[in-house]
């Protein structure tokens, strides 16, 4: 795209609006509201440096979100290489500490959050697409880049997984 | 050919359509088990998203300044209890000090008016009643409030300083002007953004009629429908 000033506002909105869904992404994603937000605020900046890159007309928010996707892989990989591991406890702990008393129900979301920092990535990112976002499968696979089978066999997986981590062995879909 | 877990999961993610959803419902009648996986299922997911809300108020102006993007403005909103006027009474008044005559632009189809456009589309999906972005000649417009038309589409209020109001409702993607609040200048279908310097409540109740107009929808529903995109 060659933006002009006019333009480059209206993509500028455009992300401002977007950041919301985006930040939720990338919370999801890092598995901590702090990483989250660095991820995003590296996506933000690879997108305005790159927009030339985005055809007008197409979504920019699944652009954006395939951005995020790949500069976690590339930490990923980077912390990989340096040992550095993930504390789940961390991520359980995310979201929603903001000093108010402990309601009803708390313990629960927190079990919904540590189900979900303990899905491996290539699951967990499309949960945060399908369950959280709302993406179709269709864009899911376009986004990641993936079969639209592997997207229904991850899903799939996944949400065994959390129902497991909710439920227990047991119980539902045993 | 998918297996059990993927025939619920892409029932829930509406991801199985025609005969597959036909026969996946049938097959629910005669089997309570199934039934009762899918409900929890879709119990959890709803898990899920309480626990990964989005943020209210959207991100807030430190944030923003770290990523070099400008803060949205909001509207001013006036306490009214009228269920139709909460939302509009906040502009009116600038609304009627710019003029008393009705001075309609007709947006060209310049640069300028596609950039408009498409703010306007952005605002439109995206943005929560109440925050506006501005348009390209710097006026601010946003959405108030939301609800369903008796068709089943979505449609929402908008308004702005210095701007006219109206009723935008989506279909296909797109939001399309339904009616303005200038006087005499309801659009019908019209997909052109019109601005007035003017306000008539009129046009819009009438619209609201025509729509046949569901109550305004909450917070909660809004946010929910503006992450999904629109789907239920």
């Amino acid at each position: 795209m060659h933006a002009g000033s006019a333009e480059m506002e209206s993509v500028r909105a455009r992300i401002v609006a977007f950041l919301p869904r985006l930040r939720r992404f990338c919370t999801v994603l890092a598995r901590s509201e702090d990483r989250g937000d660095d991820l995003m605020q590296a996506t933000v900046e690879r997108a305005l440096t790159r927009i030339d890159q985005w055809q007008p007309g197409s979504s920019l928010e699944s652009w954006m979100f395939r951005i995020a996707q790949n500069i976690h892989i590339d930490a990923v990989r980077a912390q990989g290489r340096r040992g550095i591991t993930i504390d789940i406890d961390e991520a359980v702990s995310l979201a929603g500490d903001d000093g108010r008393a402990v309601v009803e129900g708390r313990s629960d979301l927190n079990q919904a959050r540590a189900a979900m920092a303990a899905l491996p990535d290539e699951q967990r990112v499309l949960m945060a697409l399908v369950v959280l976002d709302g993406r179709s499968y269709k864009e899911a696979a376009e986004i990641l880049d993936i079969p639209i089978g592997t997207v229904m066999s991850r899903i799939a997986r996944a949400r065994q997984s959390v129902d497991r981590a909710l439920h227990g062995e047991g119980q539902g879909n045993g | 050919m998918a297996d059990r877990y993927e025939t619920i999961a892409a029932y829930l993610d509406g991801s199985l359509t025609g005969e597959d959803r036909l026969r996946f419902e049938a097959e629910m009648q005669a089997d309570e088990t199934l039934v009762a996986e899918v409900n929890q299922w879709q119990a959890n997911d709803a898990m899920l998203r309480a626990a990964f809300p989005i943020a209210d108020g959207g991100v807030d102006a430190a944030m923003l300044n770290r990523l070099g993007l400008a803060e949205p403005k909001k509207l001013p909103i006036a306490a009214n209890d009228n269920r139709w006027s909460w939302g509009r009474i906040g502009l009116a008044g600038g609304a009627i000090a710019a003029s008393l005559a009705v001075a309609i632009v007709l947006l060209q189809p310049t640069a300028k008016g596609l950039a408009d456009e498409q703010q306007f589309q952005i605002a439109m999906e995206s943005l929560p009643s109440g925050q506006t972005i501005n348009l390209a000649s710097g006026n601010p417009i946003g959405p108030v409030l939301t609800f369903r038309a008796r068709d089943g589409r979505y449609c929402r209020e908008f308004a702005g300083d210095r701007v006219g109001g109206g009723i935008a409702c989506r279909s296909e993607g797109e939001w399309k002007v339904e009616a303005t609040s200038a006087r005499g200048a309801d659009t019908g279908n019209s997909n052109q953004i019109r601005t007035a310097a003017g306000s008539d409540p009129a046009a819009l109740n009438a619209a609201l009629d025509r729509l046949g107009a569901s109550d305004p929808l909450n917070g909660e529903n809004e946010k929910g429908l503006i992450s999904s995109g629109w789907k239920e």
